[in-house]
């Protein structure tokens, strides 16, 4: 090998520092950013609609299941600690992380099917979008929240299907870590403001 | 007559000025309840105002922390 050909194989060392936040943690952490200001919008809207009104639920309207929901608040808030599990084992054994991750997706779903069976059966009780502003709030809310959880939860598969595959790169894996936690994390304030 | 007619403006203008006065506009009374519903005002406006700098300010400040962090373990 000629001393031109090695040098054109020499690798050349990159000067750069390594990132302090990955691209894709740091992209989820100001989407989440931009999806906190959303919330906060709603929240204050209903906030005033709520303190303004004389009657809370208004008359005529059914009252919001509180116990079940706190139960099914419990569920998400397990699903995270399933997910932080998974990240625990993910650093010393990705084999390990499969089955703590299957389970916060199991719980998430759980909780997303929970929210759709609760829905049926408001409707059917007479609270729908246009029935008051009270139900027109709680659908967009809770409804805005549960699109949310979809979207978590395709997030935490396509990590799943990668982390099956042995191809789930941990910056990817820490980007839906944060979105999870933004909307475990989001739920509980939603609960208190919306259901109690 | 220029007098006049200078002193009837002044005074209309100073009736359009305490117009709004009288009418007491508030965006937020409407059912009675307006103690609540301004302390309701008042508390989501200081969420919305603070909650962006906050958290902004707070992932700045993190990885400002952070870049210190590397520097410091690469010298």
């Amino acid at each position: 090998m000629t001393s031109r050909s090695a040098a054109s194989l020499r690798v050349v060392s990159d000067p750069r520092p390594p990132p302090i936040l990955p691209s894709p943690v740091l992209g989820m952490v100001i989407f989440v950013i931009a999806e906190m200001m959303m919330f906060a919008g709603l929240i204050s809207a209903f906030a005033i609609v709520k303190a303004g009104a004389l009657g809370w639920p208004p008359p005529g309207q059914p009252r919001l299941p509180v116990e079940a929901t706190a139960f099914n608040t419990a569920v998400l808030i397990a699903s995270a600690v399933f997910l932080f599990v998974a990240n625990g084992r993910y650093g010393r054994d990705r084999e390990r992380a499969k089955p703590p991750l299957f389970a916060a997706m199991g719980l998430g779903a759980f909780f997303v099917a929970f929210q759709g069976y609760e829905w049926v059966s408001l409707i059917r009780q007479g609270l729908t979008l246009t029935s008051s502003n009270h139900g027109s709030f709680f659908y967009l809310i809770v409804g805005m929240h549960g699109l949310h959880a979809i979207c978590g939860l395709a997030v935490l598969g396509r990590s799943a299907f990668k982390l099956s595959r042995g191809r789930l790169a941990p910056s990817s894996f820490a980007a839906t870590q944060v979105f999870w936690y933004f909307v475990v994390g989001l739920w509980p304030v939603l609960y208190a403001m919306v259901y109690l | 007559m220029r007098g006049l007619r200078a002193a009837i403006e002044v005074a209309l203008a100073m009736v359009t000025l305490l117009v709004p006065g009288i009418a007491a506009a508030c965006a937020v009374c409407f059912t009675g309840r307006e103690d609540e519903a301004r302390i309701a005002f008042l508390a989501t406006t200081g969420l919305l105002s603070a909650l962006p700098i906050v958290l902004i300010g707070s992932l700045v400040w993190w990885l400002r922390r952070r870049a210190r962090q590397i520097r410091e373990e690469r010298d």
